[in-house]
């Protein structure tokens, strides 16, 4: 939940096109969101144009659809980006994967991690291995676990980010997890697998 | 590795590699300089307000439209409520005087039994003779004796309305207690009282407590 002060710039930006508030969420958010980029498009010389892209696109969508009221700038961000995002993907000819989320197999009860406390310290390999296996995972469960476990957003902002309702965004967040349970056993039994 | 083992080491991937791909000051400002440009570029000016406009806007921004109507029902429902407990008060002349009756005759008109409503038209006339006693004026004794003298007919009118014979006895043998009652009281009243109310104000009252101390007959038909 935004505090007063950023709801105060929020309002301010999208109602009266205050550039100073603006510039005050752009301070806010541009490591979050240059992050996120930077994450699902790594190596890209595009990064930065990117996330420039996102905040201009972010101005422009205040100013140009005045009667439309801005509640969550950051939800608004990241729909953004994701949309950048995909616009790159497709320039580059990448077709994004398709997530059904309809299965009845699927058990669909997700523990909350961040209630956990943390137990066990992974050595430095395993760490290492497990960031090529979160490199490795599908686009779209790359996109849930960076919102999920990096930004440590609630799962009622991932679901208004990414179009879906609460529990599709549950069971998304639950096949992510399983996705990169896989990868992670399948790299650790397979000696021929570089992990830079 | 267990699903929640993998979930927890996560967090240590957070801070050992996604916290790392933190652009850098150099990189923000030139961003910055990015986005300011196209801001620039738009050509959008801002809006200016005055001070009120903008405090007024940010709260109808900040209160959801659901949450405004809910407040303003609740403020809708306490203001009631505290205009019928200040009406209770109020005496023949108050502004809040007519607030009071409405509040009893909208009691009345929800007890659906007219046995029991009668009783409760009753009860009210008792608060009438209460306020001819001690209102302030004597065109206020006046108008509460009218109201007195209404409330007891009116109790004996929705008497009739009933149609239960055992409730219809019950009610009727109230009535006449009330009645006997209020006639004590009047003329205790009228001794006390130094205000000059007319004579035919006094009879009115007089007639309508004498026509509620006998038997009443009802339009139902009593079940038969």
């Amino acid at each position: 939940m935004p505090d007063l002060h950023e709801q105060q710039q929020v309002y301010q930006f999208s109602n009266l096109h205050s550039r100073e508030a603006f510039d005050g969420l752009y301070q806010r958010y541009i490591v979050a969101i240059q992050k996120y980029v930077h994450y699902r498009i790594p190596g890209s010389e595009n990064v930065d144009d990117l996330t420039a892209e996102v905040f201009g696109k972010a101005w422009e969508y205040a100013v140009k659809n005045p009667k439309v009221e801005i509640r969550n700038f950051r939800a608004l961000l990241y729909k953004i980006a994701r949309n950048e995002i995909a616009n790159f993907y497709q320039a580059q000819g990448r077709i994004p994967m398709l997530v059904e989320l309809d299965d009845p197999e699927e058990d669909t009860e997700v523990p909350d991690a961040r209630t956990d406390s943390l137990q066990k310290l992974l050595n430095k390999q395993d760490q290492t291995r497990l960031i090529k296996t979160v490199q490795k995972l599908p686009e779209p469960y790359k996109e849930i676990v960076a919102l999920r476990f990096f930004e440590e957003l609630e799962i009622a902002e991932i679901a208004e980010i990414i179009g879906k309702t609460m529990g599709n965004t549950r069971v998304l967040i639950h096949r992510s997890v399983k996705a990169l349970q896989k990868i992670y056993d399948r790299e650790g039994t397979d000696p021929t697998i570089e992990i830079s | 590795m267990t699903e929640k083992e993998l979930i927890r080491q996560l967090k240590l991937v957070k801070t050992a590699y996604y916290d790392k791909l933190a652009p850098d000051a150099e990189t923000v400002d030139k961003i910055h300089q990015i986005v300011m440009a196209r801001v620039g570029q738009c050509g959008t000016a801002p809006v200016v307000v005055s001070k009120l406009s903008f405090f007024v806007g940010f709260l109808r921004y900040l209160v959801p439209p659901q949450l405004a109507y809910g407040v303003a029902l609740l403020a809708l429902v306490i203001s009631s409520a505290v205009t019928a407990t200040i009406s209770q008060r109020a005496l023949p002349g108050d502004s809040l005087y007519s607030a009071k009756l409405a509040l009893e005759k909208t009691h009345a008109r929800f007890v659906s039994n007219p046995a029991s409503r009668a009783k409760v038209q009753m009860e009210f006339a008792g608060r009438r003779l209460e306020e001819a006693a001690t209102a302030p004026t004597a065109m206020g004794a006046k108008e509460a004796l009218q109201n007195f003298s209404q409330e007891v007919k009116s109790a004996k009118a929705t008497l009739k309305e009933a149609a239960d014979p055992l409730q219809v006895e019950e009610a009727t043998y109230e009535l006449a207690k009330k009645a006997r009652q209020y006639k004590e009281k009047l003329q205790e009243t009228q001794v006390r009282s130094t205000r000059e109310v007319d004579v035919a104000t006094l009879h009115d009252a007089e007639q309508a407590l004498q026509e509620a101390q006998e038997p009443s007959v009802t339009d139902g038909d009593g079940g038969l």
